[in-house]
């Protein structure tokens, strides 16, 4: 494994209370697979993803990220800036706040070949022109003494990864890479990704809100709510096969083709807070499905049998997949009509579809 | 301060959430003005600065008493035993238990009726500049165009007016004869535009918030987009400037003060005992240390509460968490 | 479902041509809108002559009782196009008509009568509520404003519209932060509905939020629209919610329509290259079907409003594009045996089941003419 993540917990003491951002969180990316990482506001995905390259400030970390065989939590601030830009690459959601504006885009890149390698400032820009050609900027000889406003929002996406794929690394970390561009431009952009790692060979993270680039992008997905993993899979089986009701309640909200007009099934309630998060399975008290149990223990991940890599945290018989919302609807409905959610029940086990 | 009486008021109508929030499905969360008091309450420099500006006003109320105390009045000039037979002030000892000036006046009974001076003139003249920056702000943001622009420049003039340089022609002018008033106008006069320009910044930002484009959508009047969902948002740093803004004003009386504008003289001032003072430190220093440590510990309080008050409205952790949440 | 305030009880469902509108069922129409913003800048001394054209000669009709979906990407005007229908923008050129009155010259307090019958639900369920304020001060606002009711009748009424949207009606006097981004939508909807509009303009209503709670409010606002015969203009670049909630969809590239048409004839056949491009840039949660599918892209990203492109003004991203594209403008009208109902602006739309060209990687890269921020810049 390339990158393995153990128990990471990460909290925020704020005068308000212990933010509980993540809370156990265990991990593994093969050398040149993509693993895709769903979560909603505040799931802890980016918290998760920020801690292990050490850009969480003012937290309390535990756990251990081993990469390469050396664990990232446990490295001096000069060891961990080495690693991140030369072994892990990094691409946020908002590339017009990570490059500076004051600077040409061609010369952070330099900035960033030559923190990591002692090369000539020339060896350094030939790259830089070479690396804005690699993801598809035009002219690039030319466009390398642009300063980022002179780039549009899909470029200055593009030369955020020509930054961090500048020492070729084994990991990129994709934290909501294209949320902030339009369709037609975020479609490019994740084509250039899945271009470059067929060409490139290096592992991604893809942490996104968005189950429909998942599909396209991931291996293997993780998918997380209120700073816990409540299920693993390959990407085959947690859109076909999946086990856990949140899992099926979010496939379940998206609106389908050839469903139209028609009632999506949302979730009912909210996201549970994160200062004192409720005991038990924290999906509990928005899952149709919730048995006494789950109120009081959490529950582990455990191996859905017959599908290697596919775990799921959740007490439901793993023999059986596709809990879905579905056959509750009528009351989830009514749950949502009145702002309540929905009651603990086991009886929708039975119900379910193998 | 009757502002900070608006904000327990505030706080008392806030519903209390029930204890198993999560169950209903509710995000715990506090009110605005609730969780600024809630930090304020919690924080040792608010605390401390809090109590030392209330000894500083029971000074103000209490002078009277510590002149019965005393037995000392406010300005009666004891020559015998203010004086040594050399005319030199006395230091402190138990009958003037901070020394004596040199006409031989009760340096303590004086710091304490100074400080009715100070805190009157520096909370209103605060008060007033805050008032006049306001309206004269939210009507340059607000509106825009010839009016922003004209009251825009008002506000430039009055800042790049060199204030000292018009205080010692205004003493020049009608130096003794000054008042409280004149005290009150001349500090707000030069105060009120760096209020207005943070308020004016403030609305145009506010502005061209969602929510001000739904009250117009709803069909409100600019009267009532104005003071119903603009001027709440002001509020918090309008609070922070003023308690930022009374310790420059108290600073700004003592100088003026110092420079002969101000109360007539028989009446105790911090600025005018430091005035006269300069003649006598060398020998008596309470002269100096007494006043001046008065003042100073006024305005180091104001500030820190200032301070205290900004960070409770606006803390930097909550931006953060803000950002990691989202 | 939750009981509503039956007060007034919906005015006009079904009620088609009321009003002495000239065209029976349009409940709002737009004729040839236009919206320049002027370009601040271009020195110190003299002004700058550039305009952006945010909206530029939008011909719409609204119908009474639809659903309305108006689609596009940044730049493309959608935003404009709905606060010139809600009349909060004033217009460079074209005309509003509400059922047949035309409210395009209206002053502000000429307007407020109209303000109840149109109204807005907001993008940002953080940016939309005063932060400042209390709940139920907030949702009451329509009723101080237009004077409606107040005291307790307004409490109550209040109430009766928080239960309507699935709120706790306890909650009165909570602040906004006290609330989820989902509730905090809820909110902005029973604002929108306290004064009964017939028209309610949603401008990205569930861009901001989260997928489970997403799918919560687009039942509330379907379950609203049965309930009190609303009429939506539903704003969004998400194809596939709008797909979901709306009867007719308009597409909008730069700040003009390019195809209108039935939900189900625009995702069937697309006329517009724009349309199928976007189609099939939307990724698809579903594995199978998103290795199956053609991968159609446009070159280059979008052009600046400021500058738009001649002719049509997708050519220079357009995989069919032909000289004339850069010369002619295309009028939106309709194609082939397409019924009347679905219109498309292009000289070259495309036929049944016709794919675009596949765009080759390197295509992809691409950067045209299109590429607009460096002229804005």
């Amino acid at each position: 494994m390339l990158l393995e993540v153990k128990d990471l917990v990460v909290s925020f003491p704020t005068p308000d209370g212990l933010v509980e951002a993540v809370r156990g969180v265990s991990f593994a990316v093969g050398a040149g697979k993509t693993l895709g990482v769903v979560g909603e506001s505040g799931s802890g995905k980016s918290v998760t993803a920020q801690t292990v390259i050490g850009l969480t400030r003012g937290a309390r970390v535990s756990g251990s990220a081993l990469f390469e065989g050396r664990d990232l939590l446990k490295m001096s601030r000069d060891q961990l800036r080495q690693v991140r830009g030369s072994k892990i690459g990094v691409v946020f959601q908002d590339p017009l706040s990570s490059l500076h504006p004051f600077y040409k885009v061609g010369w952070q890149i330099e900035e960033a070949i030559r923190a990591h390698e002692k090369v000539s400032r020339a060896e350094a820009r030939r790259r830089a022109v070479e690396l804005l050609g690699l993801v598809g900027i035009p002219h690039p000889a030319r466009r390398v003494d642009d300063y980022p406003h002179q780039f549009s929002g899909g470029m200055r996406q593009r030369a955020m990864i020509a930054i961090a794929l500048a020492l070729n690394p084994s990991l990129v970390i994709a934290d909501e890479p294209t949320t902030a561009l339009d369709v037609t431009v975020q479609a490019q952009v994740l084509e250039l990704m899945k271009r470059l790692q067929a060409e490139l060979g290096m592992a991604i993270i893809m942490i996104t809100h968005d189950l429909g680039i998942i599909a396209d992008m991931a291996d293997e997905v993780m998918i997380m709510y209120a700073g816990k993993v409540m299920e693993t899979a390959s990407r085959h089986d947690l859109y076909y096969e999946p086990h856990h009701p949140y899992t099926t309640g979010l496939l379940g909200s998206l609106p389908q083709s050839g469903h139209e007009g028609e009632r999506l099934v949302p979730i009912p309630g909210q996201p549970p807070s994160l200062i004192g998060p409720p005991p038990g399975c924290p999906f509990w008290p928005r899952c149709g499905f919730a048995m006494p149990k789950c109120r009081l223990e959490v529950p582990p991940l455990r191996a859905v049998p017959g599908a290697p890599g596919h775990t799921s945290a959740c007490w439901l018989p793993l023999e059986l997949t596709g809990y879905s919302v579905e056959v509750d609807a009528a009351r989830h409905l009514a749950a949502v009509a009145e702002g309540a959610t929905a009651v603990a029940t086991a009886s929708g086990a039975e119900e379910a579809q193998p | 301060m009757s502002t900070f009486g608006e904000l327990v008021e505030e706080v008392a109508q806030e519903p209390q959430l029930g204890a198993a929030g999560y169950e209903a499905g509710v995000i715990e969360a506090k009110g605005p003005w609730r969780l600024a008091w809630d930090r304020l309450r919690h924080d040792r420099v608010a605390i401390g600065s809090s109590v030392v500006i209330v000894l500083i006003a029971g000074m103000a109320v209490f002078a009277p008493l510590a002149s019965a105390l005393t037995g000392h009045g406010m300005d009666a000039q004891y020559h015998l035993t203010g004086l040594t037979s050399a005319g030199v002030p006395v230091g402190p000892r138990a009958h003037f238990p901070w020394g004596a000036d040199e006409e031989g006046r009760d340096i303590l009974v004086r710091v304490f009726y100074g400080a009715r001076i100070s805190l009157l003139v520096g909370v209103s003249s605060a008060a007033l500049a805050v008032a006049g920056g306001v309206v004269l702000g939210m009507l340059a943001g607000f509106f825009g165009g010839v009016v922003d622009t004209a009251l825009a420049r008002l506000f430039d003039v009055v800042l790049a007016m060199p204030y000292l340089v018009f205080a010692l022609a205004l003493v020049a002018a009608i130096g003794g004869q000054g008042g409280i008033l004149i005290d009150i106008a001349v500090i707000s006069f030069f105060s009120f535009g760096a209020v207005a320009r943070i308020v004016r910044g403030q609305v145009l930002s506010i502005k061209e918030k969602e929510y001000i484009e739904a009250a117009h959508s709803l069909g409100a009047g600019s009267l009532r987009v104005m003071f119903i969902d603009i001027f709440p948002n002001l509020l918090a740093p309008v609070i922070v400037y003023f308690s930022l803004l009374v310790p420059s004003s108290i600073v700004f009386e003592a100088t003026l003060a110092f420079l002969g504008l101000g109360v007539p003289p028989p009446t105790p001032d911090w600025g005018s005992m430091l005035q006269e003072a300069i003649n006598w430190y060398n020998p008596a220093w309470w002269y100096v240390v007494f006043p001046g440590g008065a003042l100073l510990a006024t305005t180091l309080a104001f500030n820190l509460l200032g301070d205290s008050v900004r960070d409770a409205f606006d803390p930097r952790y909550n931006r953060l968490f803000a950002r990691e949440t989202e | 479902m939750s009981q509503g305030p039956r007060g007034e009880g919906p005015r006009s469902v079904g009620a088609v041509g009321e009003g002495g509108g000239d065209r029976p069922g349009v409940l709002l129409e737009l004729q040839g809108v236009t919206k320049h913003f002027p370009v601040k800048g271009g020195g110190f001394w003299r002004k700058s002559h550039d305009a952006v054209h945010a909206v530029d000669g939008v011909d719409l009709q609204v119908r009474r009782g639809e659903t309305l979906g108006l689609v596009g990407e940044t730049g493309s005007g959608k935003s404009t196009l709905a606060r010139c229908m809600t009349r909060l923008l004033p217009l460079t050129s074209g005309r509003v008509l509400l059922d047949g009155e035309d409210i395009t010259d209206l002053k502000r307090s000429q307007l407020r009568p109209y303000r109840r019958r149109v109204q807005m639900i907001f993008q940002d369920p953080y940016g939309s509520l005063n932060p400042r304020r209390r709940v139920g001060s907030i949702i009451g606002d329509p009723f101080a404003i237009h004077k409606v009711a107040d005291g307790a009748e307004r409490k109550r009424r209040v109430q009766e519209l928080m239960d309507l949207v699935g709120l706790n009606p306890e909650h009165y006097n909570r602040f906004p932060a006290e609330f989820s981004g989902g509730q905090r939508q809820r909110i902005g909807v029973a604002r929108a509905l306290a004064l009964r509009p017939e028209l309610v303009v949603a401008d990205e209503p569930v861009s901001a939020l989260d997928v489970s709670v997403r799918a919560q409010v687009v039942n509330l606002l379907a379950d609203l629209q049965d309930e009190l015969g609303l009429t939506y203009v539903f704003i969004t670049h998400d194809l596939s919610v709008v797909r979901h909630v709306s009867n007719r969809v308009a597409v909008m590239y730069v700040g003009q329509v390019v195809e209108l048409a039935d939900r189900h004839d625009l995702y069937a056949t697309p006329r517009h290259p724009y349309t199928k491009v976007l189609q099939s840039a939307i990724p698809v949660p579903d594995p199978e079907q998103s290795e199956r599918r053609a991968r159609v892209q446009a070159s280059g990203e979008l052009p600046s409003p400021i500058n738009p492109p001649s002719g049509c003004r997708f050519h220079p991203r357009c995989p069919k594009a032909q000289p004339i594209c850069a010369q002619v403008v295309p009028r939106l009208e309709v194609k082939f045996q397409d019924p009347p109902s679905h219109l498309a602006a292009c000289h070259f739309p495309l036929a049944d089941g016709e794919e675009l060209p596949r765009a080759e990687a390197g295509d992809v890269a691409r950067v045209g003419p299109g590429d607009g921020d460096r002229r804005a810049g």
